[in-house]
């Protein structure tokens, strides 16, 4: 049943991830600059110029080049980077891990905030403590991510000195000096993260609370902490699962300005790399990978919610 | 559900103080969209007023004033080129609310049409518009931005047409939403047994009664349109030094953080308030609007 709905998203996905390609395609094609030139330099001959424009087939119609670079993408070969020389496979490769890294733990301390927040803020709806809660989810949604990231760096790089200034260290090579110089981005990262998740966990909970089976639920005597677990708190999950899924589909390439404020080398400071130096093979691939990435998670995040509530018929006209 | 009369409403005031007492009422009922508009209202006045209570000229280079910490004759401090702080994030407050207007003016006029249209129409074209929304959704906005304007080069007017055409998606999914929501209503069906044509119904008759969604999505896809306008500027490709800009000087001020915080704090505390006023709005025209959901 599960596989039988998942590969039925996946076909049902096919035209979406075909326009992504197109609108990638046209997108980087309309930028600007000559890559022959990138290549070759300022004062290159023009018969050199045409030469490596042909080599790259830049002298073919428009057409053609989209299908040609979608063949190469099919079958896994999303080019080399003009500069480098490198395949762009390889860099995205590289610079992912740094991403996820990012990404999983702001997530995971997003969560750790946003559970227990925005459901103590449910439970004590129009208190002193609902009014604290959405005051910090506020604070989440409109603080700009770049300016809390300076603050932080000021007081515990600059002032407090106890963690490093920027810079990333791979978990595997210093585990602990990852952690230390991961932990202003994540908490930058994890703050701006915890104020919508907590504000829709909040929302769903108050929906789920007022639902007549946990009326009835606690009109039987059950304990309210078994009513919490067993009744909202599942309920509840569904729409914050879907909210999970977006934010991590969003940050594989929108934890941008993050990245270059701590000075990560994650897709997202590549892309704006690649865009700076004409590098359209890379900026292309990241673009066209973070959008995969995107639909795929979200077609995971459904397939989730048979999980969390076995009542949704996965495929079969749910109630969601 | 609240079952109490509120006692205001008992009361029957003087046919000539009935509009005090209704604004009065609902300044106090709703407390988050007033401290919101009065935040969004102060920084209307900083924009409009900027020249008259900007204590100096905000492009004013006095290098030997460079980096002076806050004081009296500089309440936020001045830059590295000696410019007054406070001038220029009360000069910032412009950039930032015009390319913010002309975004969500280019987002509304784009999305919300093509919303109520595929929502109204159901079918293919419904089906066509929802696989490109689709799409369109799956681009993280920050980087498609960036894209836009490397097509376009950096500068304020790019940033106005990244910033909008980014945010058509979201507009066009919310009126689709609404009309959806709407389109089945009798009204509709009445309109459409009197035999009026679909634009008239779409936009004569619907549009006005989707006005609510619609109003918070605004207020919010101007608080989206500041944080993306800013964090543009910071990677350098909004607005451009000299120019005023709270995105710009944050960058700029990012090289002094440990000499001079106040640099790059007071535009960002600028950025964060106006947000927080156009998110508090937001919340507050949700909560007029939508009454089931006012104890949300």
């Amino acid at each position: 049943m599960m596989s039988t709905y998942l590969l039925k998203r996946l076909a049902a996905a096919i035209p979406v991830l075909f326009l992504i390609t197109l609108v990638v395609f046209i997108v980087v094609y309309f930028i600007p600059g000559d890559p022959a030139m990138v290549i070759l330099g300022h004062d290159a001959n023009a018969q050199a110029l045409a030469a490596v424009r042909h080599s790259l087939g830049l002298d073919r119609p428009l057409h053609e080049r989209y299908l040609i670079w979608l063949s190469h993408v099919l079958r896994g070969d999303l080019g080399l980077s003009i500069l480098s020389r490198k395949p762009v496979l390889l860099m995205i490769a590289q610079a992912l891990p740094v991403t996820l890294h990012l990404v999983l733990l702001s997530m995971l301390l997003a969560v750790l905030i946003s559970v227990p927040c925005g459901t103590i803020a449910a439970l004590k709806h129009n208190t002193w403590v609902d009014l604290l809660v959405s005051s910090w989810s506020l604070f989440g949604l409109s603080v700009p991510g770049f300016w809390l990231g300076m603050v932080l760096i000021y007081i515990f790089s600059a002032q407090l000195k106890w963690v490093p200034l920027q810079g990333y260290i791979s978990p595997f090579s210093d585990f602990w000096g990852s952690l230390r110089s991961m932990a202003l981005p994540v908490v930058t990262l994890g703050v701006f993260l915890s104020g919508p998740q907590t504000r829709y966990l909040r929302a769903s909970m108050l929906d789920v609370l007022a639902q007549e089976h946990v009326v009835v639920a606690r009109a039987k005597g059950l304990r309210a902490r078994s009513v919490i677990a067993r009744h909202v708190l599942r309920n509840a999950l569904i729409p914050f699962v879907t909210v999970l899924g977006i934010q991590f589909g969003y940050l594989l390439g929108g934890a941008v300005v993050i990245e270059e404020i701590f000075a990560l080398p994650g897709l997202g400071r590549l892309a704006v790399n690649g865009i700076e130096s004409r590098d359209y093979p890379v900026v292309q691939g990241i673009v066209l990978v973070v959008a995969t990435g995107f639909v795929l998670v979200n077609i995971l995040v459904d397939a989730l919610y048979s999980v969390l509530d076995p009542r949704i018929r996965l495929g079969g006209g749910s109630s969601h | 559900m609240e079952t109490t009369v509120p006692r205001e409403l008992l009361a029957r005031p003087r046919a000539s103080r009935l509009g005090l007492a209704r604004a009065y009422q609902a300044v106090a009922r709703w407390k988050t969209l007033s401290v919101g508009l009065a935040l969004i209202a102060l920084f209307l006045f900083c924009a409009l007023a900027a020249g008259v209570i900007s204590p100096y000229d905000p492009d004013a280079v006095v290098y030997p004033d460079a980096l002076k910490p806050p004081s009296t004759a500089h309440l936020f401090g001045t830059d590295d080129h000696g410019r007054d702080i406070l001038s220029r994030v009360i000069y910032g407050t412009r950039v930032s609310l015009v390319i913010a207007t002309i975004s969500v003016a280019i987002a509304s006029l784009i999305g919300i049409p093509a919303g109520l249209i595929s929502g109204y129409s159901g079918g293919w074209v419904d089906g066509i518009i929802g696989r490109v929304l689709d799409a369109l959704f799956a681009f993280p906005v920050i980087l498609m931005a960036i894209a836009i304007i490397a097509i376009f080069g950096s500068g304020e007017r790019s940033a106005v047409i990244a910033i909008g055409l980014i945010a058509i998606p979201e507009f066009a999914r919310v009126a689709r939403g609404a009309m959806i929501a709407e389109k089945e209503r009798e009204y509709v069906l009445a309109a459409r047994a009197l035999g009026a044509s679909w634009a008239r119904i779409v936009f004569r008759s619907i549009l006005p009664n989707t006005f609510g969604p619609i109003m918070v999505l605004i207020s919010l896809g101007f608080a989206f349109a500041i944080l993306n306008e800013t964090a543009l500027s910071f990677l350098g490709l909004g607005a451009q030094p000299p120019t005023p800009s709270w995105g710009a000087d944050l960058a700029t001020g990012r090289r002094y953080l440990v000499q001079a915080p106040w640099y790059s704090f007071f535009p960002g505390l600028a950025i964060f308030l106006l947000v927080l006023a156009l998110n508090l709005t937001g919340d507050g025209l949700r909560d007029l609007l939508d009454p089931r959901g006012r104890r949300r």
